[in-house]
């Protein structure tokens, strides 16, 4: 958290931590000028208490219907923010009062326009008695409702004519600045394999001061542990901030736009020269984290490994948090399912950094990704031999025992339920799967039901997990709920064959739109 | 198990006691129980006669006692309580809502 004046800037690693600091700063009724790549405003699902907390048994039928989406979980709302939701626990919490989405400019509008409307349109379907759209334009800007409270979402080049009277939260995402196409086959990342921005922290601070716009507490978020932003361009964010609380002297301007210069077409057909910059830099900056890492990618470029490994060994010297797992673009790539693209940025990575600890887990995803049981195995028990507890390695190592059929090993590597974060519940939904297939291999059949049963708690309703419930009743005898399951099944798996217009559609107030 | 096995141990017995399943979240409203089965995904709720029994499922009361607080409580022949009783209460535990005390609690 830094300071000057009146302005008070957060800098945050994940974008949900921006949530706890608002709650923590004790703001209320706000408007949020949300900038950023990703709208961040998944749903989260009310617990049952909310329901049976109704006064009468209309408002507790309306609330259902109203709500078709509920999480039976025994964690709280607040628990279960992550980095995809927290503007909704946000404004669940009357921390926003009104959400502006500002999304990044594209030289195809129309395009750019029906991603945001998509994006929009897919989160109303979900609740359309809460979330209705009101007014779209051809310019890109939409109108509508959450909870009866005002939501736009505005190009950045439009934001400055729908600037509030009064202060907001700020609140920025770095990737902001580097993703900027919502329709590429790429979102919701860049295309990682060349790093670049869009727009540089120099004209994002003019345009704002330009905008009158009036905030006294920012946000910005990093993104770089979920991939999002190419750690090469973590510099962005240092330099925003500081843009933000004052002017940058005369070595700060010259040291980011050499940054920046490695970014444009023109210096990357000239790498000797980059270098040559950066290396001139280094001498009057010899403790500069992004100066080192920046020169030891283009050095691994032009394959000077010896170079480029002091040059990473300098940059994570001075900031830590340069030697992560995402110092290269294979998460990124492996999400994407670039596999061999992500296995080269991975092999080439490694060549700097053979033991950074945070890779093995990568190897670990990248084996099972590439089918390779046998050796997933082997660095799986190596990993929790070595006091790697990530609920990644539980679960990559289950799945490759299931695979070649050591069923009570899985069932070892498994171990008790993990106590999993918010952040983490993709693990923990794949973790009661797996459990479940397991137990239910190994005739554990109360443990398999207690772990479908959870599914169902998390949301999970598929043709798959209540024909395996009724399975699982008929082996226990209880052909009433069998039976039960089984219907459900069939009526899942024929909504699932149903042609798109029958699914649920967002609401639009006006038809003209 | 047998099918004679199944139909026996799902009819209540009248010593038996049942509780409700600890994943039922209810309450009480406008007379009525209504109930949600965190387990299924289930929202449900019951009518007077079933809310009575509902309430009555604490693990204390034996299936016989059960019956005859009804049996004080609504203007309904003896042996067709008796009979929509255990009805109700199998079809209870086939669903998974209630189970039998382990052991009976004074």
């Amino acid at each position: 958290m830094a300071g000057s004046g009146s302005l008070t800037i957060c800098v945050v690693e994940d974008h949900d931590e921006a949530y706890h600091a608002w709650k923590k700063a004790g703001f209320e009724n706000k408007i949020l000028v949300h900038f950023d790549a990703h709208i961040d405003f998944a749903w989260i699902a009310p617990t049952p208490e909310a329901l049976l907390e109704q006064s009468s048994l209309s408002d507790m039928l309306s609330t259902l219907h109203r709500t078709p989406f509920w999480r039976l979980s025994e964690k709280t709302e607040e628990e279960r923010t992550h980095l995809g939701n927290y503007i909704h626990q946000a404004i669940r919490a009357n921390i926003v009062r009104e959400f502006v989405w500002v999304y990044p400019d594209d030289p195809d509008q129309a395009k750019q326009t029906r991603a945001v409307r998509s994006i929009l349109e897919s989160t109303a379907a979900v609740a359309p008695g809460l979330f209705r759209l009101a007014q779209a334009t051809d310019a890109g800007y939409f109108e509508g409702r959450i909870y009866g409270r005002r939501l736009l979402a505005i190009p950045y080049s439009a934001y400055q004519a729908y600037v509030p009277q009064e202060e907001v939260l700020l609140d920025i995402d770095l990737d902001f600045f580097i993703i900027q196409s919502l329709f590429s086959r790429h979102y919701p990342y860049a295309d990682v394999r060349t790093p670049s921005f869009w727009l540089s922290p120099a004209e994002f601070v003019a345009d704002l001061h330009a905008s009158g716009l009036r905030y006294e507490f920012v946000t910005l978020a990093y993104s770089v542990e979920e991939g999002y932003t190419p750690l090469r361009l973590k510099f962005l964010g240092m330099e925003l901030a500081q843009r933000l609380l004052r002017s940058l002297s005369e070595d700060e301007e010259c040291r980011f736009e050499a940054l920046r210069d490695l970014f444009r077409p023109s210096t990357r057909r000239d790498p000797e020269s980059a270098v040559r910059r950066l290396e001139e830099l280094i001498e009057a900056h010899p403790n500069d984290a992004a100066l080192h890492f920046n020169l030891a990618m283009l050095m691994l470029e032009r394959n000077d490994i010896p170079g480029a490994a002091a040059q990473y060994r300098k940059a994570i010297e001075d900031d830590p948090t340069y030697r992560t797992r995402y110092n290269h673009a294979g998460p990124a790539l492996l999400d994407l399912g670039l596999r061999r693209a992500a296995r080269a940025s991975f092999e080439r990575m490694r060549q700097l950094d053979p033991h950074n600890p945070h890779y093995r887990l990568f190897e670990l995803e990248m084996l099972i990704a590439e089918r390779d049981w046998a050796q997933a195995i082997l660095l799986g028990k190596e990993l929790l031999k070595d006091g790697v507890d990530h609920p990644a390695v539980r679960t990559g190592l289950a799945e490759s025992c299931l695979h070649l059929r050591p069923y009570q090993e899985a069932w070892e590597a498994l171990g008790p339920e993990p106590r999993v974060s918010a952040s983490t519940t993709r693990y923990e939904i794949r973790y009661l799967w797996l459990k479940a297939r397991v137990a239910e291999t190994l005739n554990h059949c109360e443990d398999a039901l207690a772990c479908y049963h959870k599914l169902i708690r998390h949301g999970e309703h598929s043709p798959g997990l209540h024909r395996a419930l009724a399975r699982l009743y008929f082996r226990k005898r209880n052909f009433f709920k069998a039976r039960r399951h089984l219907a459900k099944a069939i009526r899942l798996a024929i909504l699932a064959l149903t042609p798109r217009w029958w699914r649920p559609k967002a609401t639009w107030d006006s038809k003209t739109s | 198990m047998g099918l004679k096995d199944l139909i026996v141990r799902s009819v209540p017995k009248a010593s038996e006691r049942y509780e409700r399943a600890p994943h039922v979240k209810w309450r009480l409203l406008e007379g009525r129980a209504v109930l949600i089965d965190a387990n299924e995904g289930l929202f449900m709720h019951l009518n007077d006669v079933g809310s009575g029994i509902w309430q009555g499922l604490d693990g204390k009361k034996s299936v016989d006692q059960l019956i005859s607080d009804l049996d004080n409580a609504f203007d309904a022949p003896s042996h067709r309580l008796r009979k929509d009783v255990r009805k109700f209460l199998r079809r209870l535990s086939l669903m998974e809502l209630i189970r039998k005390a382990e052991s009976p609690t004074v």
